[in-house]
């Protein structure tokens, strides 16, 4: 009897004891989760514009992939409707913006400069983000005084859309590899009736001709613009004399609102146009076949466009650090493969291209224009600078004025603005 | 009882006096949601906007304003793109003023007389009521070089222009929507104009024997004279405020070469895009003086004549 008694004695202490540390496990468990939702939540809100539901859905995608590597940050998406630097602006100055937000290069430094947004520097060096990872030119297109207050997430060059059916018609085998060749064909389709190229007098497209005769606009390192000088002549001229000859002609002169437009409605043999023209085509004429090459070369050199949209943080953000983990996240290799695979935009990391050019390999031409490529900024005075140039290349090309006298004209406007 | 009497008229004073303040704190009340927000959204951002006229400010860095004097309004006498909006916005309202007014007291007269007139007026001001981005839209389709007009052109073996490409075309094209989508809104404003002139008066006129032209040359043109004013008035101020049409058309850059180019555009652009919120501030107080002049010459003429 006692020794069942002893018995039942150890095994209920031996119960109580397995219990006591089944418990206790169970107890130090819960106490683990007990800390981790006890970690302050913290509240962030992303900001975007939205060129389609795609990239919202794409967006939302990334954020749940985000949560689940810190599910005490949570995140709201803002979609910015309307003109987003309009809506922006007064958001930074009354400080309620979004803690992170889209930014596109072309104002990027004037967002800088005012100081409404937060350098990243310290932040980079903290989390250990891999900064070889980017191309140098999209990194450089958010940087301001050596600081860096910007990672890009994604970028888009110029490449030659061209209709072979078209070219066909002319005796032409092959979209021109260099502008030299493309005057040669030019003269032939246009022999034919047919118009050679669509192409905006805007300098977002016509600015890779002044680079490619040695000419510049903006030098970056100095944010200074050098409009009327020599340098500058040859490639506007270039530009001018192709316009005038009726080689390249603007898409409004032919009904249509931009390049895509006129290449899709079978009115031109090619257009330059950025990636964002394949979807377009699509949808569009979904039936047509064409072809991208890349943006052909001039007097030897390859010069191409770069526009690059960045994720910046607000400076009046009150979690800098949670809101550094989601721009860094947001523009991670995770992320950017995500976008990768949804072939909504080039992701701006080199190790995801990859990837990218596994499922969009016609994309190639893109790709490979970003390696000669300037960002589409021009500093402090971009946008009176860019109103500057494309009016007097418009009155240019409409009066048929020389090269000199463009130039000329956009450096007196663009003096006359500066300060105001 | 003698007491009571003298008191009563004194109580029955302080009774009103103590009412009229309250009526007043009353009428107060009930009018500060109205005050408030007439003063905080339109009074306020008004002043605010004057006061940082005479600053160089950025929307983005206020804190770092400097002062800039007259500087801003001094600077508008050579800023080329601001003389050519305004040039340009002289050009549109001396356009489109004259023959809105002209075509929407010509409506009034068909549309008061017509049968069917219910029919005609809801066509006419149908224009007024729809979006002028949906109708700069429709016109861009309208005014392409393969477009209804130059199609319409082309039966006739003209060749039409480019229409909205055209530094020479541009601007007319933009004053013809004007004119077509607000001479409904002014009909209806002569409208109510003819509908106050007495019947006795033609009646009058026809015993004496005038013809139709003539009782709308010596009858209601002059009588309708301060509907005029008020349209030419209100034509004015909304051509010179002209914004929505030349924004869609040309998508906020006033092509082609500075052709669409208005005042109202230019402070847009100023004030949004480049960020300098005083320079545009100066802008719209130019604006507003030169739209100010202008109502008061056109008023000094009118009084003049009366």
């Amino acid at each position: 009897m006692l020794t069942k008694k002893r018995l039942l004695a150890i095994s209920s202490l031996l119960s109580v004891s397995a219990i006591a540390l089944l418990g206790g496990e169970a107890a130090a468990s819960q106490a683990k989760t007990v800390h981790r939702t006890h970690d302050p939540v913290v509240n962030l809100t992303l900001g975007m514009w939205s060129s389609s539901p795609a990239e919202t859905k794409l967006v939302q995608d990334q954020l749940k992939a985000f949560q689940k590597i810190h599910p005490n940050i949570h995140v709201s998406i803002r979609v910015i409707t309307g003109n987003y630097l309009q809506a922006l602006q007064p958001m930074l100055a009354a400080h309620t913006a979004p803690d992170i937000f889209y930014v596109d290069s072309s104002y990027a430094q004037q967002l800088e400069a005012a100081g409404v947004v937060m350098p990243l520097d310290s932040l980079i060096k903290k989390y250990h983000v891999d900064l070889s990872d980017f191309h140098a030119n999209l990194l450089k297109a958010f940087t301001w005084k050596g600081q860096i207050y910007g990672l890009p997430k994604d970028y888009n060059t110029l490449a030659l859309e061209s209709n072979p059916a078209l070219l066909a018609k002319a005796g032409i085998q092959h979209p021109p590899k260099t502008w030299e060749e493309f005057t040669a064909d030019a003269a032939k389709l246009k022999a034919k009736g047919i118009v050679p190229l669509s192409f905006p007098i805007d300098v977002a497209r016509f600015y890779p001709f002044i680079v490619d005769f040695g000419g510049s606009f903006y030098n970056a390192d100095k944010n200074t613009i050098t409009i009327n000088v020599p340098s500058n002549v040859r490639g506007m001229n270039w530009f001018l004399k192709n316009q005038e000859q009726g080689y390249l002609v603007a898409p409004n002169n032919q009904g249509a609102s931009w390049g895509g437009e006129a290449f899709a409605q079978g009115k031109v043999a090619m257009t330059a146009e950025g990636a964002w023209i394949v979807p377009f085509m699509q949808q569009t004429a979904p039936k047509m076949k064409y072809e991208i090459t890349d943006f052909p070369s001039l007097n030897g050199r390859s010069a191409n466009m770069v526009y690059t949209v960045a994720y910046e943080m607000a400076k009046s953000t009150k979690n800098p650090d949670a809101a550094a983990q989601l721009l860094f996240f947001m523009t991670g290799k995770q992320a950017l493969a995500m976008t990768a695979k949804s072939g909504l935009a080039i992701p701006s990391r080199k190790s995801e291209e990859g990837l990218f050019l596994k499922n969009w390999p016609n994309y190639k031409a893109f790709l490979d224009g970003v390696k000669d490529a300037y960002p589409y900024q021009f500093g402090l005075s971009g946008q009176d600078f860019i109103n500057a140039i494309n009016k007097a290349a418009e009155t240019g090309v409409l009066k048929h004025q020389s090269a000199q006298l463009v130039l000329q004209t956009a450096e007196e406007t663009l003096n006359s603005q500066k300060n105001y | 009882m003698g007491l009571d009497a003298a008191a009563a008229p004194a109580a029955r004073r302080r009774w009103f006096k103590r009412s009229s303040v309250d009526e007043a704190l009353a009428g107060y009340l009930f009018l500060m949601p109205a005050l408030v927000s007439l003063v905080v959204f339109l009074l306020g951002p008004i002043l605010f906007s004057f006061y940082i006229s005479f600053f160089h400010f950025s929307y983005l860095d206020p804190q770092n304003a400097s002062w800039a004097g007259l500087d801003n309004y001094l600077h508008l006498f050579v800023d080329p793109v601001f003389l050519q909006a305004l040039w340009n916005t002289f050009l549109y309202t001396v356009g489109v003023v004259p023959v809105q007014t002209a075509l929407s007291l010509g409506l009034a007269l068909i549309v008061d007389r017509i049968r069917g007139k219910t029919f005609f007026r809801i066509a006419y001001y149908l224009p007024t009521v729809t979006s002028t981005v949906a109708v700069s839209v429709m016109f861009i389709f309208i005014f392409n070089p393969t477009g209804l007009l130059n199609q319409l052109l082309a039966l006739f073996h003209i060749q039409g222009p480019n229409w909205l490409n055209d530094p020479t075309f541009a601007l007319p094209a933009v004053m013809m929507i004007a004119i077509w989508s607000t001479a409904g809104q002014f009909m209806i404003i002569y409208l109510a104009g003819l509908q106050e002139i007495p019947d006795e008066i033609y009646e009058a006129a026809a015993i004496e024997g005038a013809s139709g032209w003539k009782m709308l040359r010596y009858i209601t043109i002059p009588l309708l004279r301060r509907t005029t004013f008020l349209v030419i008035v209100m034509g004015m101020i909304g051509t010179f405020q002209v914004f929505d049409t030349v924004y869609v058309i040309s998508r906020g850059d006033g092509g082609p070469a500075g052709a669409t180019m208005t005042v109202v555009l230019d402070i847009f652009n100023k004030a949004f895009r480049d960020m300098s919120m005083g320079y545009a501030s100066a802008m719209a107080f130019f604006l507003f003086v030169i739209i100010l002049l202008l109502t008061l010459l056109q008023q000094w003429i009118l009084g003049r004549e009366e």
